[in-house]
């Protein structure tokens, strides 16, 4: 068996990393008001004014997560190694954002912390998409249409289901709730969830590929 | 035994009872004496004119304070409920601070409506309410202004319609809470006019109210230089045997009202923005017929507003964002060199090292271009003065605020030495319009995305700057202010001459070349010039019109607020 050599920045991790810059990217530019004077300040003013952009962010965190865990499935990775590479393709899906997120300093002055804080959670939200989708994608060793409905499901159920109970473990939810201004406990409470939810997951991880060792 | 006992043991429990009941008796003796001594703080107000007032006007508010040391230190609180449950509901608070009980506090305040009573309260130091009162409104507001009659009329004065009469003792000291006065009539005075009630007309009328001033054999009453500057007539005399009060006509004053024998009886001038009209006999000696015809020609005051002019320049201030060129061009970068590294670049730590080249230089270039000046403001203001310097100075302005942020805020928005009037829309239910003004004159307005709000008031303070005409074709300009100003031209007798950017001290300037008045300006400054040319005349003696407009952001950690100050400075000729 030829093992392969990982590569930070191959060829398939490209593809979802291109989509997270190119959407978050529209995401930034339609944030900017369109006019000149403050009566031509047009109705899209609202979507900066609602934080679009970090919505967009959070949204595609989490399928940048399972487009990468499919990929560890796909080449098989587990115990340590996919752990080291789940985390460092995260960070380079999440640094190559870093240009976007100091212009978004422009468009928020003086919530710099909440830029920060957004970018962190961005990331958890990430490990824990990509963890999920390795498990998931165990099975069919990767994209398998089961595999697919399957944790597409577990991410619909996780970015909607807490808006129904508890808004701030849902990540829509918390970049609502961070955005408009939330107490220290809840943000605590948001970044706990998919903290523990990624341990979690690294738990049954283990559990599930060492057995299949 | 047991029985003696218990005999004498009734008379003496007797004798106790009656003891403590004779104490008692001395305490509320006492008390009620000590009561009558220092009575409970006490505050008696009366509002308006004669309690006639007009709703979303300036009005007069007098205050006077009983039951407190004389060196009582406090403030007045007030607080007014406006609107109803279909029009919705706001609430408007004021802080009038206090340092002596001595004498009757007036100020000018706001009313916005009448349908809830206005609750004046006594505060002491610790802002605990001492006292207290309730301010009917219903019963004595006008849904227009109305002609104010100050000191005592022949009863052919109700010929004038719907007026209120006052004593002169009435007259408010501050111009702003002639508000809702649409001509203000001087009649015989008893007591005179006090120099701020003088003062206070002054401003009033030149700010542009309508005075009419009964004189003839009265004049005496009322006559000061201040009075004799405003009214029409130069050396004012009256002829012996003659009851009517003669002069030289001003400059620009016409006879309106002459009498059955031709001789003048109503002189009218320009004074400012406003007008005066002398009436050359006293008001008792004018038949109905005669105050029907000088009811016909007293012009309705037209205070000069801003407000259109706040609410324009607003719409027009420039956006402070980052431009689309850079955004895109930050993304197109971004997306190239991925796909460029991923295609070309085929081992695989060369390319971690250029994309991590890329995003370095990416987030610099970005850094360097989103600093403070494409910042967004969440706040965009617009602060109007005009500021008059005839025989007196005031100053009338105008605040427009609009809100982009994206939370609700309550912030202290308004820095204010003035008394400054909320413009409210009819239905109130949009958003909150709840406004505090605090004892130091800062103001506090709840607001919501996207929503306007425009102040207005007027004060004391006027530009300190001087102009003397020191020969025909030179004028010297005094200016104690601290900066230049940029924008300036002398009107002299109609014609106007630039003469420049007006630096602090004194300087004489050459009138030369006549040129359309204060062109080129910035388009601030001609709107609010456009404004104030259309109220004041102009066109006799001389003027400086000067002005600037700056802008400054404001950075409060809450808020970022952009602010753009644009300043008119008139100024009245003097000769040397």
């Amino acid at each position: 068996m030829i093992e392969k050599r990982f590569s930070l920045v191959d060829n398939q991790v490209v593809k979802p990393i291109f989509a997270l810059l190119l959407f978050c990217g529209l995401a930034l530019i339609l944030s900017i008001p369109a006019g000149r004077e403050v009566k031509d300040l047009a109705p899209l003013a609202a979507l900066r004014r609602e934080g679009m952009y970090f919505y967009v962010y959070i949204f595609l965190s989490g399928i940048l997560g399972l487009s990468l865990g499919t990929l560890a499935a796909l080449q098989r990775e587990r115990g340590i190694v996919l752990y080291i590479h789940i985390a460092s393709r995260v960070g380079i899906g999440n640094a190559m954002l870093v240009p976007y997120f100091i212009f978004a300093r422009s468009l928020y002055p003086g919530r710099e912390s909440m830029l920060v804080l957004m970018i962190l959670y961005g990331t958890l939200v990430s490990l824990f998409t990509s963890v999920i989708s390795r498990l998931v994608e165990e099975r069919g060793h990767g994209a398998s249409p089961r595999g697919f409905l399957a944790k597409y499901a577990v991410f619909a159920v996780y970015y909607v289901l807490p808006l129904v109970g508890i808004p701030v473990l849902s990540p829509l939810g918390f970049v609502n709730r961070l955005f408009a201004g939330a107490s220290v406990w809840r943000i605590l409470l948001g970044f706990v969830a998919p903290l523990v939810l990624t341990l979690g997951g690294v738990i049954v991880c283990e559990r599930r590929l060492g057995r299949q060792k | 035994m047991r029985r003696r006992h218990m005999a004498r043991d009734g008379p003496v429990a007797i004798w106790q009872v009656g003891v403590v009941g004779f104490v008692v008796l001395l305490s509320v003796f006492l008390a009620a004496i000590s009561g009558e001594g220092s009575p409970a703080p006490r505050i008696d107000v009366s509002l308006g004119f004669s309690g006639y007032f007009v709703p979303e006007r300036m009005v007069p508010l007098r205050v006077r304070i009983s039951g407190v040391d004389e060196a009582f230190a406090g403030s007045l609180q007030i607080t007014e409920q406006v609107g109803n449950a279909w029009r919705g509901q706001a609430r408007a608070s004021f802080c009038i601070p206090i340092d002596s009980a001595l004498g009757i506090h007036e100020d000018s305040i706001p009313i916005y409506d009448f349908s809830h009573p206005l609750v004046v309260s006594l505060l002491d130091e610790q802002r605990n309410i001492i006292a207290q009162q309730e301010v009917n409104l219903r019963d004595k507001w006008k849904s227009k202004p109305f002609t104010l009659l100050a000191g005592s009329f022949d009863s052919a004065s109700q010929a004038v319609g719907d007026a209120v009469q006052i004593s002169e003792i009435e007259l408010p000291s501050k111009w702003v809470s002639y508000g809702g006065v649409s001509s203000l009539w001087l009649g015989r005075m008893s007591y005179g006019l006090s120099a701020a009630q003088e003062e206070a007309i002054y401003r009033w009328t030149s700010a542009g109210g309508t005075t009419v001033i009964f004189t003839g054999s009265d004049f005496f009453r009322i006559d000061s230089p201040l009075m004799r500057g405003m009214i029409p007539l130069a050396s004012p005399h009256m002829a012996a045997g003659e009851r009517r009060l003669s002069g030289d006509l001003r400059s620009g004053a016409k006879v309106v009202v002459g009498d059955p024998v031709g001789a003048p009886l109503v002189i009218w001038r320009r004074l400012g923005a406003g007008d005066v009209l002398l009436v050359t006999v006293d008001a008792f000696s004018l038949s109905q017929a005669q105050y029907t015809d000088l009811r016909g020609v007293v012009t309705d005051a037209e205070l000069l507003n801003l407000n259109d002019v706040a609410r324009s320049l607003l719409l027009q201030m420039p956006l402070t964002r980052p431009g689309f060129p850079t955004a895109i061009a930050i993304v197109a970068v971004l997306l190239l060199s991925l796909v460029m590294i991923a295609s070309r670049v085929r081992r695989g730590p060369a390319r971690g090292i250029m994309l991590l080249i890329v995003v370095l230089a990416c987030s610099v270039w970005s850094g360097l271009y989103a600093n403070q000046t494409k910042q967004l403001c969440d706040i965009y203001t617009v602060n109007t003065d005009v500021s008059a310097q005839m025989a007196l100075g005031y100053t009338i302005l105008s605040r427009g605020y609009i809100y982009l942020g994206g939370r609700d805020l309550a912030a202290p928005l308004v820095r204010v030495n003035d008394a400054i009037l909320q413009e409210l829309p009819h239905d109130l239910n949009d958003t909150s319009y709840d406004i505090d003004i605090s004892c130091d004159d800062g103001a506090t307005i709840s607001m919501q995305p996207e929503h306007m709000r425009v102040l207005r008031g007027g004060g004391r303070d006027a530009a300190r700057i001087s102009l003397f005409r020191s020969g025909d074709e030179r004028v010297e300009i005094d200016s104690r202010l601290d900066v230049a100003l940029p924008y300036a031209a002398v009107i002299n007798d109609g014609e106007s001459f630039v003469v420049g950017p007006i630096a602090p001290g004194a300087h004489e300037y050459s009138l030369s070349g006549a040129t359309g008045a204060l062109a080129p300006t910035p388009r601030g400054l001609a709107m609010l010039y456009n404004a104030v040319s259309k109220a004041y005349d102009l066109s006799l003696g001389t003027w400086l019109i000067a002005g600037g407009v700056s802008d400054s952001i404001v950075d409060n950690g809450n808020y970022r607020q952009k602010v753009r100050d644009v300043k008119l400075v008139l100024v009245e000729g003097e000769s040397r």
